[in-house]
């Protein structure tokens, strides 16, 4: 449970981040987030956020040809997605390093 | 995105010009100015200098009335209504009935206790949409796809006066009203009245299907209104078919009865959508050919 709202907490920085490299399309994000165990969300979860970013402007859309089938619709960091993603890693960052801290030796 | 609206076409600048002087005029004039920066900036951000007319017009009408613009009656039905949990109803019909984007079939009901039927998902689990197809949901789909939308309802009451002034004759003095869980009929009810009924069934849904059609209103909310009369006017012409066999017991006729109304509002969404689906692919590509 507690490791599931986790992965919720950071998918928006995952997406964000995946998109940041390269533009994707929607299946391609769901399998990739899949691919990282740590990370597996359902495409239920995905594809809402994906909606809510773009109506937010943080990513834009566009659908391209594809070389095996119907067109795609791929998705591509805004500027402003840009700065988001910018802030959520800066915040991401302290909050890891900081909980790495307390854990110490724990782990 | 674009910095400012000298990026647009000429059109579409002059067009978001004007909507900027009919959302400020009802701002207090202290505030004008900065109301305007600010719709200057919403536009900015959700536009693309290759913008349209309709594009610009799309951002408008998500912007939603500015505060001051409608007027004091239509401001205290809007919060009435609100109170009640009945506002934007074409709106949230179409944002329940259809959300691929959510992986549940059943979901809280757009207007009241219960579930609905979510046809994106079912759309997304036959094969006939992706998930992520549309952005907004129906703001692509083109007026006429939502005119060969209407024509749904259109045909059902076109069906249902026709039946009625070429069989009307023939049909018995009572029809039936109501049937049983076996399909067979336990309630009776005067001729003129089952016609009255089923033709004001069918009318009146294909009129407010043809209005929402022709409506500038966002295009959940005529995919809301067109659903919604869809299935209103299924209903009816079933009814109609149903009350046209007479006496005798018909097991099918409750699920035929149960499944119309649902089948005529999937298709008629699945079309909405693919519409929508098309407009914006056929948008991108020709941006990408340029």
């Amino acid at each position: 449970m507690w490791a599931s709202q986790l992965r919720k907490g950071v998918l928006e920085l995952a997406v964000l981040a995946l998109v940041a490299h390269e533009a994707r399309y929607g299946s391609q994000i769901v399998d990739e987030l899949a691919a990282r165990p740590a990370l597996a969300i359902t495409a239920g979860t995905v594809y809402p956020l994906l909606a809510r970013l773009a109506r937010a402007g943080l990513v834009k859309t566009t659908w391209q040809e594809s070389p095996v089938g119907p067109p795609r619709k791929y998705y591509a960091l805004t500027a402003s997605g840009r700065r988001q993603l910018a802030a959520m890693a800066a915040a991401f960052g302290d909050v890891s390093s900081a909980l790495n801290d307390l854990l110490g030796d724990l782990r | 995105m674009i910095r400012t609206l000298d990026e647009l076409t000429p059109e579409a600048r002059a067009w978001a010009e004007a909507w900027l002087d009919r959302a400020t005029a009802a701002a207090p004039p202290t505030l004008r100015a900065d109301v305007r920066d600010d719709l200057i900036a919403h536009l900015c951000e959700r536009l693309d200098a290759g913008a349209a007319v309709a594009d610009v017009e799309r951002v408008a009408d998500a912007a939603g009335p500015i505060a001051g613009g409608p007027s004091t009656a239509r401001r205290w039905l809007r919060q009435l209504l609100a109170g009640l949990g009945v506002h934007d109803v074409p709106g949230r019909i179409a944002a329940t009935w259809w959300n691929p984007a959510d992986e549940r079939v059943l979901v809280p009901r757009a207007v009241g206790l219960g579930w609905d039927l979510n046809f994106g998902a079912v759309a997304v689990r036959l094969g006939v949409i992706e998930p992520d197809a549309e952005t907004e949901p129906f703001a692509s789909t083109p007026a006429r796809a939502f005119a060969t939308a209407a024509a749904v309802p259109a045909a059902l009451a076109a069906a249902a006066v026709l039946h009625y002034a070429v069989r009307g004759r023939n049909l018995p003095d009572r029809l039936p009203a109501h049937w049983n869980a076996a399909g067979a009929p336990d309630r009776w009810t005067p001729k003129r009245r089952a016609a009255a009924a089923d033709v004001a069934g069918t009318v009146v849904p294909a009129a407010v299907a043809a209005w929402a059609a022709r409506s500038g209103r966002p295009g959940s909310e005529r995919a809301g209104l067109i659903a919604g009369a869809t299935l209103f006017a299924s209903i009816s012409a079933t009814t109609t078919v149903a009350r046209s066999l007479g006496d005798g017991r018909r097991a099918w006729l409750g699920p035929a009865m149960a499944a119309s109304g649902p089948l005529a509002v999937g298709a008629v969404l699945v079309w909405l959508a693919r519409a929508g689906r098309a407009e914006e692919i056929r948008r991108d590509l020709e941006k990408a050919h340029d």
